[in-house]
């Protein structure tokens, strides 16, 4: 696991109050609740990754500085307007994230019909970036295996045609 | 008399305090009413929230348009719509009247037995969703029939008694688990049907009642897969180990149990395997909800597409662009959110 100069990034999804810096910025960036359930898939995705922070107030907003991919689990229930978890959107709303947003990860439950998955169609609408992917609750050993291959072959061709000075 | 703003709060007294199903243990404490204004576990509020919102009666369905289709059907379909609903109606009502209840003696807060007496209620609400397909669709005498087929079928009595011995006995988790793999494996085969129907363009106002009722089924299970887990974190490791074996065990035994039931049920439609996909499907979502592993692989739980359409139209391979061309991912038509805090 890559961690920050200052140890405080890692893996099992602690967060920096400090904007990271561009060599230890992640390509997955990701949220989950006390259920842990999105955490659980990330940590068997086994990449460097960073969790947006539970309570930003108290913990610190996270500032990313490289460009990444979003992995975030819907609010079920039908709502449009809450279908996004509140941090995730306050993340967003920070322009520096948003121009960093290239693709994002959906995980949802079928049970919830027309809503699966809703928190990823809002987000692409919002940012206009692609949904990558949907998983169901803790995502199953298919759609691990799934994601790892594709956010290799995605971050491949996406480094293949963007020139690094417009990570900045 | 009336109380200065700086007087002291007598804290003991609400250190001490318990809920009223402790009285149960000690009779002497004294009583605390909820308070929703100190929540402890911020699941549990954003859970009422989500179940409260979702709340829904059988009344707002126009059932009596599936009239026509139902007279259109084969006596043979019909028995089995019946039969199908009055065991989903079984399993809702022991839900409803124990499975939940259950769990209130074990809540880990105030506002945790709260969330289940609104979770029974909905159970309730459930069971009396069937009655109200019934009525609309058939007869007294056919309904009675449908009944005294559930009281008499050994199998389906098994799957009841088999969840409901847990209920009734002395481990708060070994509860949880009955009760999710209730509401997360038993009860799928029963709602594969009206799915079916309705890719057939049959029942469809039935079909979106029972849609309906699978969106709170997934709050349901959320929760109490979720608590179960908090639950789980306070035990020893040799417990934590007893209830993992305890829970695939009991999923083996109410799975083979599920292919006697609904194989009797659904093989003379040539449906079995179909349901039996479904059900394995469900069983691995159960799972999950309680933090485990997958039991069935990924091969042996490939949903019927036109099953997974009727159920979620977003679930299909076009939300995969890994796996595509690379050419076909979904981008949003940028539409607006209603909710101000969302504005770029």
């Amino acid at each position: 696991m890559k961690t920050t100069e200052s140890g405080r990034l890692d893996g099992a999804g602690r967060t920096a109050s400090t904007p990271l810096d561009t060599d230890t910025s992640p390509e997955v960036v990701y949220f989950s609740s006390v259920s842990g359930n999105t955490r659980r898939f990330i940590e068997r995705l086994d990449l460097p990754a960073v969790r947006i922070p539970l309570r930003p107030r108290i913990e610190g907003e996270l500032q990313v500085s490289r460009p990444f991919v979003l992995v975030v689990p819907t609010y079920g229930g039908g709502h449009r307007s809450t279908a996004v978890p509140k941090q995730v959107i306050g993340f967003l709303n920070d322009p520096v994230n948003r121009g960093l947003l290239r693709g994002v990860i959906t995980a949802g439950n079928t049970n919830f019909g027309e809503d699966y998955c809703l928190a990823g169609t809002v987000i692409s609408d919002k940012c206009q970036v692609p949904e990558l992917y949907r998983f169901e609750l803790l995502g199953t050993e298919r759609d691990v295996h799934r994601v790892r291959e594709g956010l290799s072959t995605f971050w491949h061709d996406h480094h293949a045609t963007t020139p690094l000075e417009e990570y900045a | 008399m009336s109380l200065s703003p700086e007087a002291p709060v007598a804290e003991h007294l609400l250190r001490d305090s318990v809920t009223p199903p402790s009285y149960r243990i000690d009779p002497a404490a004294r009583l605390r009413p909820i308070n929703w204004n100190r929540v402890t576990d911020e699941k549990d509020l954003e859970v009422w929230n989500r179940l409260t919102a979702n709340f829904w009666l059988p009344e707002k369905v126009p059932l009596s348009n599936d009239i026509p289709a139902w007279q259109r059907m084969s006596q043979e379909e019909r028995t089995l719509t019946m039969r199908v609903f009055t065991g989903l109606t079984m399993l809702d009502t022991v839900q409803a009247t124990v499975g939940e209840i259950s769990q209130i003696q074990d809540a880990r807060t105030e506002h945790e037995e709260a969330v289940y007496t609104n979770i029974a209620f909905m159970q309730a609400v459930h069971a009396r969703s069937y009655s109200s397909v019934f009525s609309t669709l058939t007869s007294t005498r056919e309904i009675d029939e449908a009944y005294a087929w559930a009281v008499g079928n050994d199998q389906l009595q098994e799957r009841c008694k088999k969840v409901l011995h847990h209920y009734y006995g002395d481990d708060p988790l070994k509860r949880k688990v009955a009760s999710t793999l209730l509401s997360s494996l038993l009860l799928y085969a029963g709602f594969y049907l009206p799915l079916h129907f309705s890719v057939h363009a049959t029942l469809t106002n039935t079909a979106d009642m029972i849609r309906l009722i699978l969106r709170d089924k997934a709050v349901h299970g959320y929760y109490s897969g979720y608590k179960f887990q908090r639950g789980l974190e306070t035990r020893s490791r040799e417990e934590q180990e007893e209830i993992r074996v305890f829970t695939y065990e009991l999923l083996e035994e109410l799975y083979e149990l599920e292919l006697d039931y609904s194989g009797a049920l659904y093989e003379p439609l040539g449906l079995m395997e179909d349901v039996a996909v479904f059900v394995r499907y469900n069983a691995n979502k159960a799972l999950m909800n309680l933090g485990y592993p997958a039991r069935f692989p990924a091969e042996e739980t490939e949903v019927n597409p036109e099953i997974l359409a009727a159920l979620s139209p977003g679930a299909d391979e076009n939300h995969d662009f890994f796996s595509g061309s690379g050419s076909s991912y979904v981008i949003g038509k940028g539409e607006d959110t209603t909710d101000s805090d969302w504005a770029f």
